[in-house]
């Protein structure tokens, strides 16, 4: 049985859980977003005559970043990458680009021009990223706005209206207006117990007005701030009607909505020009002849003098002793290596689980989002494909690519589909809110992160528990990333506890190499 | 973007013929085993065993059970081979040594 409570009983509720209402506090509340120190150049002590070879096993940004720095210290580095391609999950598919997924091995059909690409991988750079900017930076990687959150894009969902998409500015404003007319009313009718001065008190209300865009008297009766039924240039606009507080709390996404575009993922975002990429061809203008592609590895010997590395490349097996190794491998597939890890080290890489990520794109044939005053940002649904994302750049062109689906924690329900059914799926969830999408959209590609040859996951899963880090996670987290004898050192953002970013597999580098820097240092200085 | 030689493999076996051999990047390497993905050694299997194994799969007699976590991502990595691909694979697989899955500590 549904029982109803009535806005002041809900008020109630809400004091007799948070305290009283009006229950100020002193001092500012800490942000929960990661602190990135300004990025700082590595002071590393630099080789001069003295020679040291370094092994790094995989071409993604960690490993580049290893090979960047130390080899601007005159250290001898070597790449081996198993794939065909660096980058990891920085990965940009492009017209011929080969999508390397076991079992569904496929290739790139988009119309071959600049703008036509897709972000497989990484996709956004917060503006506090600061080793990875500096990098761009330093690199002369373009950059432009990345458009993640628009108030034009939409909100479906079929519990919603029934199921007719709605602009997230329609969602938001009015989300906003029944809120802000609670805490007006909340304000105006419950006697206050905190001692707010009359200015604060004053302040408050004006805020709350303000965030509900309410009329006086504390009511909310709709508001232009998104957008105008009709007219509001020549003609007098005439305010939309009001989406109805009730109907907005069909959906279980509403929270979701309210937050999508804030903290790390919130304005202003960054992406390289042309595809993400970028980056990865920024560090190989300056490393890129170090790597060997193809370049599979199949043993880690650590000595007490170095690493021997056996790889295996054009059906040829080779060896490559080192003085120290970077090892960038996915670490549930070092332990399909033949080595001679400690045990505590390799239960620690046992232990991590590998994320699903799953993305796919089409390319429009068309870019209609545009007649529906919809340039760049993402529409959010909820149904398995979750989102379609509309390209920041080639405003205007002919054709764009857009994101079909983003699936970051349930990935493989797709990755379980063949490539037919994925297709089918995302055709079928983007005509909620796009009609005629099956007309406009071709040429799919899919990343399921799960099966890509030589990575077979996405970020690393150290806690299992929602709760936060176990101190047996935390002990197996530090012994991993300590190096073993000093000598092999796993790197990338799997080595954080803040995966998936760029940012992350950069700072893990650093880590690393200025792990290593104090024994060169005492070594050598 | 200008794709200078050293920035990928070579593009022409990029797009080339693409063959199967796929095993190494689960089932570890010289076909071992590895604990990390829950992946059987393959080193030392009989042919015939291993061939049998990829046709199950492939016919979907294996890797269908809920609770077989790791044969249902095995499963879609069998579904498009082909004869004459099951036939490559085991000639390249079925020649394996036998190597240990585990490595003892041996520091």
């Amino acid at each position: 049985m549904t029982r109803f409570v009535t806005r002041r009983e809900f008020l109630n509720l809400v004091g007799a859980v948070g305290g009283s209402s009006a229950a100020l506090r002193a001092g500012s509340a800490l942000g929960l977003l990661p602190v990135t120190k300004t990025a700082k150049a590595l002071d590393l002590f630099a080789l001069g005559t003295n020679s040291k070879k370094v092994a790094i096993l995989g071409g993604g940004l960690s490993g580049l970043t290893v090979a960047y720095e130390l080899g601007k210290r005159g250290y001898e580095c070597t790449i081996l990458e198993a794939s065909h391609r660096c980058g990891g999950r920085v990965f940009t598919v492009r017209n011929g680009d080969l999508i390397d997924e076991i079992g569904n091995r496929h290739y790139c059909e988009f119309d071959d021009e600049p703008h036509m690409y897709f972000n497989g991988g990484a996709a956004r750079i917060p503006s506090f990223h600061n080793n990875l900017l500096a990098y761009c930076k330093e690199l002369d990687v373009e950059l432009e706005v990345f458009v993640g959150e628009n108030n034009n894009a939409y909100f479906q969902d079929d519990a919603l209206l029934g199921g007719k998409p709605v602009r997230i500015k329609d969602y938001k404003t009015n989300v906003r207006g029944f809120l802000g007319e609670m805490l007006a009313k909340s304000m105006s009718e419950q006697e206050m117990n905190e001692p707010f001065t009359e200015l604060e008190a004053e302040n408050l209300l004006s805020i709350i007005h303000s965030f509900g865009d309410l009329r006086e008297g504390g009511e909310y009766t709709g508001s232009s701030r998104s957008g105008y039924k009709t007219g509001g240039f020549t003609t007098h606009g005439v305010q939309k009607d009001l989406i109805e507080f009730r109907d907005l709390l069909k959906s279980r996404l509403g929270g979701r909505i309210m937050t999508a575009s804030e903290g790390e993922q919130g304005p202003p975002l960054l992406q390289a020009k042309d595809g993400m990429d970028n980056i990865i061809a920024g560090f190989l203008r300056v490393v890129g002849q170090e790597v060997k592609y193809r370049a599979m590895v199949s043993a880690i010997n650590v000595t007490n003098n170095g690493v021997e590395i056996t790889y295996d490349q054009d059906g040829v097996r080779h060896s490559l002793n080192v003085d120290y190794c970077f090892n960038c491998i996915p670490t549930h597939l070092i332990t399909g290596l033949d080595h001679n890890f400690p045990a505590d080290y390799v239960k620690a890489m046992k232990y991590v689980r590998r994320g699903d990520a799953y993305k796919a794109a089409f390319q429009a044939k068309e870019r209609f989002w545009e007649k529906e005053d919809i340039y760049g940002g993402i529409t959010r649904m909820n149904n398995r494909s979750s989102s379609i994302w509309y390209p920041s750049g080639g405003i205007h062109k002919n054709k764009g690519v857009i994101l079909a689906a983003y699936n970051f924690q349930g990935g493989l329900y797709h990755t379980n589909m063949t490539q037919e059914e994925r297709i089918e799926s995302h055709i079928k969830d983007g005509e909620r809110v796009h009609p005629n999408y099956r007309s406009l959209v071709e040429k799919p590609v899919t990343i399921a992160w799960h099966r890509m040859n030589h990575m077979l996951g996405c970020a690393a899963r150290w806690n299992r528990s929602r709760s936060g880090w176990t101190a047996e996670e935390q002990l197996m987290f530090d012994t991993l990333q300590k190096p073993v004898n000093g000598r092999h050192y796993v790197v990338g953002d799997q080595i954080t506890v803040h995966v998936a970013w760029m940012e992350s597999a950069i700072q893990s580098a650093h880590w690393a190499m200025e792990d290593l820097d104090k024994r060169v240092r005492a070594e050598l200085a | 973007m200008l794709i200078l030689p050293w920035m990928k493999a070579n593009a022409a076996e990029e797009n080339g013929s693409y063959d199967d051999r796929y095993c190494t990047t689960c089932h570890g390497a010289d076909g071992r085993g590895n604990y990390g993905v829950q992946a059987p050694r393959l080193a030392g299997m009989e042919p015939w065993y291993l061939q049998r194994q990829l046709e199950n799969f492939r016919a979907g007699l294996r890797g269908v059970h809920p609770s077989d976590i790791e044969g249902i991502a095995m499963r879609p990595m069998a579904t498009k081979l082909t004869d004459e691909s099951i036939a490559d694979i085991i000639e390249w697989v079925g020649s394996w040594d036998y190597v240990s899955t585990e490595n003892p500590y041996r520091r």
